[in-house]
């Protein structure tokens, strides 16, 4: 077998996922040293990526007219399965395009980023109330727990460069704490302008953070999203947060989810809080700290933080994915180191949007 | 307010080539769609910080490489993923590529057409998202016969094509 053919066998095994890992070492190696064979390399890889273009749009033509844009035979369609961790989806590939494109189409009529999917004939909306990279290096930070909206407070909270961000070049640092054994990242989110919810409508708040030790450590860590509805304003709220006395109590709705991670790397984890229509203001509150209280305390970083509003409006059919139904399958999925409390995994979740996304109708 | 005509616009001319970086900086097929699916989202989201008149394709590819670093992180450990230094040279090699690559796949597209129509169905299903293991299953072979198949008909389009290009016939 010339070496030429051997590059291509060993490349088109990669890219399937067949490859192992002495091959793929080797592989590597030659990536990194022979220009040649990264030009191969590139070359194999262009023509996958035209024959899946080629194919796709033999499929489903491609959104010349995305206002048209109409993908019918949705059910006919297995269910792309995103999991956690080591991702796999089966979604096709002209699917995957268009729902790239949804947001743009809703947007049309909206006149607001509005991701638009018609489930089982249930319509979602997902509206971006917060989308937090830590790119702006003179982002105003509270010293304490904000009184303000629009401000975020951290444990010695300071933006940072990074070269391995989650997302963009900088990062949030919170932490570490003299004097508790948990470091926290805060903000009140006013959610007051909202439209109000339609007849029959649900609505709930997704919390989506990517976090990580600023350093490397072997033991676990904790860490637990919060998210807390008030109709009060937040210098109330900040009163009501410290007063002692559970935020169940205290709040509108009141959320919790903690996860154990031992992972090095960012990890990215998230949450829901139905949201009641009298609620004003949101506190989104991310804490972290080791599992064992006699460790050290050290320091995190968060980026590509995101809040959402999803809004489920039933519709007229609810035969496959009743809320029900998903709410069992989405727990069947949870991964056993995390625990919730209050909001738990919900039936308007963005995942169940993604299990569907090759089922995307737009209106 | 996003100008959304203009996102389409961007994103329609872009698309393959973004999904050809994507690919290319994560190696492997499945991975490359679901950081294509992030990626576009992340791009509508940002798309105010666009400058209108700059290189969209240069910018959503920079968000794209964030991506699929981040899923490389993720990964550590796992032989198939690459490091930093490997993903820059990578990418360095795609962008160096992208004029060669309008020509081939131009070429391409001729050399499936004279692929038999069983071959072209083959590579229909697989580019379609249907699985090796299903077509295995389907068609009553092996996995592994599938993919040896697959990899007979990629290097013979790879042969096609250099031919193609070497004649001077190419389109």
């Amino acid at each position: 077998m010339s070496d030429h053919v051997e590059l291509l066998e060993l490349i088109h095994a990669m890219l399937e996922g067949q490859l192992d890992a002495d091959a793929a070492t080797a592989l590597k190696r030659r990536l990194r040293t022979d220009a040649q064979a990264r030009a191969t390399y590139i070359q194999a890889v262009d023509m996958k990526a035209a024959l899946r273009w080629q194919f796709a749009e033999d499929r489903a033509p491609m959104l010349t007219a995305a206002t048209d844009l109409m993908i019918d035979d949705c059910e006919a369609e297995p269910y792309a399965i995103r999991l956690r961790g080591r991702s796999r989806t089966t979604t096709s590939f002209g699917w995957s395009i268009a729902a790239a494109m949804v947001g743009l189409v809703v947007g049309f009529v909206t006149s607001s980023l509005v991701l638009g999917v018609m489930m089982s004939g249930n319509q979602i909306r997902v509206q971006p109330l917060l989308t937090e990279g830590f790119e702006d290096v003179k982002l105003p930070l509270a010293k304490r727990f904000p009184e303000v909206h629009d401000v975020w407070n951290g444990t010695q909270g300071l933006i940072l460069p990074s070269d391995t961000a989650a997302e963009g070049h900088h990062v949030i640092r919170f932490g570490p704490t003299n004097t508790r054994r948990l470091s926290y990242l805060n903000r009140i989110v006013d959610v007051s302008g909202l439209e109000k919810a339609g007849t029959d409508e649900q609505r709930e708040l997704r919390l989506t953070v990517t976090v990580r030790t600023s350093q490397h450590v072997s033991s676990p860590r904790r860490y637990r999203l919060r998210l807390a509805a008030f109709e009060e304003d937040p210098a109330a709220i900040k009163d009501l947060w410290f007063s002692g006395g559970g935020l169940e109590e205290k709040a509108l709705s009141f959320a919790s989810r903690a996860y154990d991670v031992d992972e090095p790397g960012w990890s990215t984890l998230d949450m829901t809080l139905p949201l009641p229509p009298e609620a004003r203001n949101v506190v989104l509150s991310i804490s972290a700290g080791s599992v064992d209280s006699n460790e050290p305390t050290i320091a995190y970083e968060a980026d590509d933080v995101k809040l959402e509003l999803i809004t489920l409006q039933p519709g007229q059919s609810d035969s496959v994915d009743s809320p029900t139904k998903m709410k069992k399958k989405r727990r069947a999925e949870r991964s056993e180191n995390q625990f919730d409390h209050g909001g738990g995994l919900s039936s308007l979740t963005w995942n169940s949007l993604t299990l569907r996304q090759q089922c995307l109708l737009i209106k | 307010m996003a100008d959304t005509s203009l996102f389409v616009a961007e994103f329609t001319r872009n698309s393959q080539r973004v999904y050809s970086y994507i690919l290319a900086l994560v190696a492997n097929i499945d991975d490359a769609e679901e950081v294509y699916q992030e990626t576009s989202a992340i791009a509508w989201q940002k798309f105010d910080a666009f400058e209108p008149g700059t290189n969209f394709g240069a910018w959503i590819c920079r968000i794209a490489y964030f991506r699929a670093m981040k899923l490389h992180e993720k990964r550590a450990g796992d032989p198939l993923t690459f490091d930093a230094d490997l993903l820059e040279v990578i990418a360095q090699t795609h962008e160096m590529e992208t004029d060669l690559m309008v020509v081939r796949r131009k070429a391409l597209k001729i050399c499936v057409d004279t692929l038999p129509e069983k071959y072209r169905d083959l590579l229909r299903q697989r580019y379609t998202g249907t699985t090796v293991q299903d077509i295995a299953r389907v068609s009553c072979q092996t996995t592994n016969a599938v993919y040896k198949t697959l990899y007979r008909l990629h290097r013979q389009l790879h042969e096609c094509i250099s031919k193609r290009l070497t004649m001077g016939d190419g389109p």
